[in-house]
């Protein structure tokens, strides 16, 4: 089996184990084209997939090889649509030609410039790496919270990065959207941002979720 | 149907909050609704029947959204409206240099396929910015007329009128991914827009569809909670945030090509002093203010009482001018002397006004007229801690001097003593005097009278002072300054429960507190309302009340409201506190626009106090009367006499107070200004020790709501919540009140 199909193959079993229970009935039914009998059996036989009558499991080694592939694939995603602007209809297949030619340093620095996001655009979790446990800056970040903004400085907002959809609403309804620049104007004790022309007052836990990226000449 | 009814337009005003739907409504209508420089005003819609170009109407104007998937209760009665009603025609009102918002909601709407106009208002305040808007360009892009208008000046009113009746429908520019909205189309009733009522159905927080409910059966509702179950398991498209991104990728696409930015050129104005003369003025002004408060500290006369003295002293000159009876009734000093007298209106009121209002307001109206730029630097003062609670202090000393010394202490007296006390009066008991019945002269003019107790005390105590607060009130909320203390108080706030939001309702409170029980709408969560509810009726003072308490700590010491203050705010920390922790639900995220900073519209201010103290004394002048003559009767059938007397124990050995005081709180139970009132008289003929007022003013302060009070409560929450409120508010105010008096004894405390 070629490696580009086992990827694809690990990656489809922790996707759909995020929801829960696998049952080999299950998995064969989601995915009839690759994830069939045969390329199951040889998954076990490689160590990496553990198959047991009603319950399908990941072995370690094959949890730690999908874990990566899946958070490549979603930072890919947030690359695309952050920083290139893509439309996030579109983003599917392009970050799948990502996930396989992304060596882990590579991750770890998207990871960063992005400044650790928890999220992919579709609003599912992103495991974590080296990187975002250890909170590494070393590459100068290109979108980061809004918190590390100076006061007076502008930005634009790169997504919000939540799966707090009534909070997510609050801010789109403000219009605090992607895409939108907005400035700092005050710190403390609420932050304070001018969005268009209107002054919104936010508190902390709702301005966390804001995540921006930098004018090149924001001041 | 009668051809009547069918013949109507239903002709729905929509828009973001703040951008003064209200006024054009009121322009538009000539009835008037509440207006105000800051968002949550319009908080239940408000309708008027009317003809445009011989056609009837019924316009509706509406509580301010920033979208259709309602996040708040004002939010959702905006949405049923347009559900419910299924308008003739939509026009939306929008805030012209707010453009992105002001889209992202015709979006939205467009999505109803109902004819709509766009408003784009405050086009002046855009254009001063430098904004440039396309409005032919977006009449070419979504197919409905597009207006400007200026609706503070009435710019642009008769033009929207003159469209309504070429609304449109939009042409909805879509971009939704069609295998979200299909099977949504199939099941929801004509009239529901698929997508919207995807969002609604998807809404975790507010999961309620509202008028749709009504309008589908429940064998569709069980199919449509089908339908939401599966979209939320849907792998590849993001139900939840699939229709806002896709209708922020048409704006990211639009709004570049409708909006042109020029550098602004602010206007310059002549101006007769400059800036930093101007400011320093100000500076000195407040200075004079503060120095009223500082001077008797250190042992000094304050220049209100020196100039009083010196006016006291050349007052027999003036008065020996006018002659007459003219010259007795407005200016002798020993007859009444309503105007210049030693107690009348005038003498007492211009050296207040001349030496602690005047002198910061001239200075701070002035600037706030000439120089646009003192706008902007008030706007961020305010809202920093330090030099924001600074501002604060100041503004709240100067509400202070102008309802608790002018209204509560000069027009007070003025109105009490000298109008009713030494004129109506006299006169009312010689008229009286002419009915043969006992009976009825007691009514009138007994103890418990309706002229001598109830409408003396509605309009000679209560009048003067509500009508200052609201008049302060329309001022600090005219100049955009209030939201901005909601950023100061937050962080105090989220301890007990709420959010800083919830410091417009507490503010009203102190002018009314059935008007602020009202406004608590604008809260997010039920959780939030209640708490905020609850301790409007604890702890918040109303103007009425707060009035007659200011003018009894006037005469006592200093310790006396130290001690009221700290006890009233330590229970409404502890039991807000309390609340936030053992009451369900949850406390929701405070975000919260600001208004600019601007010279107040005067004529706003005047016409929303004249109707606040219209709606005031509608209100609680036949209150007033009601319980005067309950009490009257009570007195009559000796029940008074009997609750008075179930309750002294109570007040006698719990409270250790003097048993009339028994009284007083069964007045209050009335109106806790009414009790307030009569802790006044008690006060005056020496009757109660300054620990016994400690106590008594406690208790009074933290005790029940009044009437109508009681009433808006059962309205907002069901009478279950409306009962407990009520019956937990007496038990702190009784319990409170014992351990303030025990603990002073224990202490053996003096005050």
């Amino acid at each position: 089996m070629r490696q580009e199909l086992i990827d694809e193959c690990l990656e489809r079993i922790w996707v759909l184990s995020e929801g829960g229970l696998l049952t080999p009935e299950a998995l064969l039914a989601r995915h009839p084209h690759f994830l069939t009998e045969d390329n199951l059996q040889e998954l076990q036989q490689l160590g990496l997939l553990e198959l047991s009558p009603g319950q399908v499991r990941l072995t370690p080694a094959g949890r730690a090889k999908a874990r990566e592939i899946v958070r490549s694939h979603r930072l890919a995603e947030r690359l695309l649509v952050d920083v290139l602007g893509m439309d996030d209809r579109r983003i599917e297949e392009e970050a799948c030609t990502f996930e396989h030619n992304l060596t882990p340093g590579i991750v770890d620095s998207i990871c960063t410039l992005l400044g650790h996001p928890r999220f992919c655009p579709h609003q599912k979790p992103i495991p974590d790496g080296e990187c975002c446990r250890r909170e590494l800056d070393s590459v100068v970040a290109l979108v980061t919270a809004l918190s590390t903004l100076h006061v007076g400085e502008k930005a634009t907002v790169a997504y919000l990065n939540s799966t707090n959809y009534p909070r997510i609403k609050k801010l789109y309804a403000f219009g605090i959207v992607p895409g939108v620049t907005v400035e700092l104007l005050q710190r403390s004790p609420a932050y304070v941002l001018k969005v268009e022309e209107t002054q919104v007052a936010l508190e902390t836990c709702l301005a966390a979720d804001i995540f921006v990226r930098r004018c090149p000449n924001g001041r | 149907m009668p051809e009547s009814i069918r013949d109507t337009r239903t002709i729905v005003l929509v828009g973001n909050p703040n951008v003064g739907k209200s006024v054009i409504f009121s322009l538009i209508t000539g009835k008037y609704a509440v207006v105000s420089n800051y968002p949550g005003t319009t908080v239940e819609v408000t309708r008027c029947h009317m003809r445009i170009d011989g056609q009837p109407c019924e316009i509706i104007d509406t509580p301010g959204v920033n979208s259709l998937v309602p996040q708040s209760e004002d939010e959702k009665v905006t949405r049923d409206v347009i559900l419910a009603s299924r308008p003739d025609a939509i026009i939306q009102i929008g805030d012209a240099k707010n453009l992105r918002r002001t889209l992202f909601l015709t979006l939205q709407l467009a999505e109803f396929g109902i004819p709509m106009i766009l408003n784009l208002n405050m086009i002046d305040d855009c254009r001063a910015r430098g904004i440039e808007i396309d409005t032919a360009g977006i009449e070419a892009w979504l197919g409905i007329p597009v207006n400007t208008s200026i609706a503070t000046m009435g710019v642009g009113i008769h033009q929207l009128l003159r469209l309504i009746p070429k609304a449109a429908v939009p042409r909805h520019p879509g971009g939704f991914d069609p295998r979200l909205t299909d099977p949504a189309r199939a099941l929801f009733p004509p009239g529901v827009p698929p997508a919207l009522g995807v969002e609604w159905l998807l809404n975790r927080e507010s999961a309620d569809l509202g008028a749709v409910k009504t309008m589908v059966s429940q064998d569709q509702m069980a199919r449509l909670q089908i339908l939401a179950d599966e979209l939320n398991q849907r792998p590849s498209i993001s139900p939840r945030t699939h229709f806002d991104s896709a209708r922020n990728r048409l704006l990211d696409e639009w709004i570049p090509r409708l909006k042109t930015q020029h550098s602004a050129t602010p206007g310059s104005r002549p101006a007769m002093l400059g800036y930093r003369t101007s400011l320093a003025l100000l500076g000195a002004g407040v200075a004079a203010h503060l120095a009223h408060w500082i001077l008797p500290l250190l042992g000094m006369t304050t220049p209100v009482a020196q100039v009083g003295r010196l006016l006291q002293s050349i007052m027999p000159a003036t008065a020996a001018v006018s002659t007459g009876w003219t010259g007795r009734l407005f200016t002798a000093t020993d007859g009444p002397g309503l105007l210049v007298g030693e107690f009348g209106l005038l003498h007492p009121l211009l050296t207040v006004m001349m030496f602690q209002l005047l002198p910061a307001f001239l200075p701070l109206f002035y600037l706030l007229k000439q120089y646009p730029q003192f706008a902007l630097d008030m706007d961020r003062q305010s809202r920093r801690p330090v030099v924001g609670l600074g501002i604060l202090a100041v503004c709240l000393s100067m509400v202070y001097v102008f309802v608790g010394v002018v209204g509560a202490q000069i027009l007070v007296g003025f109105m009490e003593d000298r109008l009713f006390g030494d004129v109506l009066n006299p006169a009312m008991a010689r008229l009286i005097g002419w009915i043969p019945s006992l009976f009825v002269q007691d009514l009138i003019t007994g103890p418990y009278g309706l002229w001598s107790m109830g409408l003396t005390y509605a309009v000679a105590i209560v009048l003067p002072i509500v009508g200052a607060f609201f008049l302060a009130f329309g001022f600090l909320e005219d100049s955009g300054y209030l939201p901005r203390l909601a950023i100061l108080v937050n962080q105090v706030f989220r301890r007990i429960g709420l959010s800083g939001k919830a410091v417009l309702p507490m503010v009203l409170g102190l002018g009314c507190g059935t008007m602020a029980t009202m406004t608590t709408r604008i809260l997010n969560s039920p959780k939030e309302r209640l708490i905020a509810i609850l301790l409007l009726a604890l702890g918040i003072p109303c103007s009425a009340q707060l009035g007659v308490i200011l003018g009894i700590i006037a005469g006592v010491s200093l310790l006396v409201p130290l001690v009221l203050a700290a006890v009233v705010a330590g229970q409404m920390l502890l039991v807000g506190f309390l609340a936030s922790r053992l009451l369900p639900g949850e406390r929701s995220d405070f975000i919260l626009e600001l208004p600019p900073i601007r010279y107040p519209v005067w004529k706003n201010i005047l016409t929303k106090t004249r109707l606040r103290v219209i709606w005031f004394l509608l209100e609680a002048v036949p209150l007033f009367l009601l319980g005067t003559l309950i009490l009257f009767t009570m007195d009559r059938l000796h029940w008074l006499q009997a609750l008075t007397t179930a309750v002294q124990p109570v007040v006698q050995h719990f409270l250790g107070l003097p048993p009339d005081a028994a009284t007083v709180f069964v007045m209050g139970l009335i109106r806790r200004d009414y009790g307030a009132v009569g802790l006044f008289d008690m006060v005056q003929h020496g009757a109660l020790t300054a620990n016994q007022l400690a106590v008594a003013l406690v208790v009074l302060t933290l005790f029940v709501p009044c009437v109508a009070n009681t009433f808006v409560i059962f309205k907002e929450q069901g009478l279950k919540r409306a009962a407990a409120i009520v019956s937990f508010v007496i038990v702190v105010a009784v319990l409170t009140g014992g351990m303030v008096h025990g603990l002073l004894r224990l202490l053996h405390i003096t005050l």
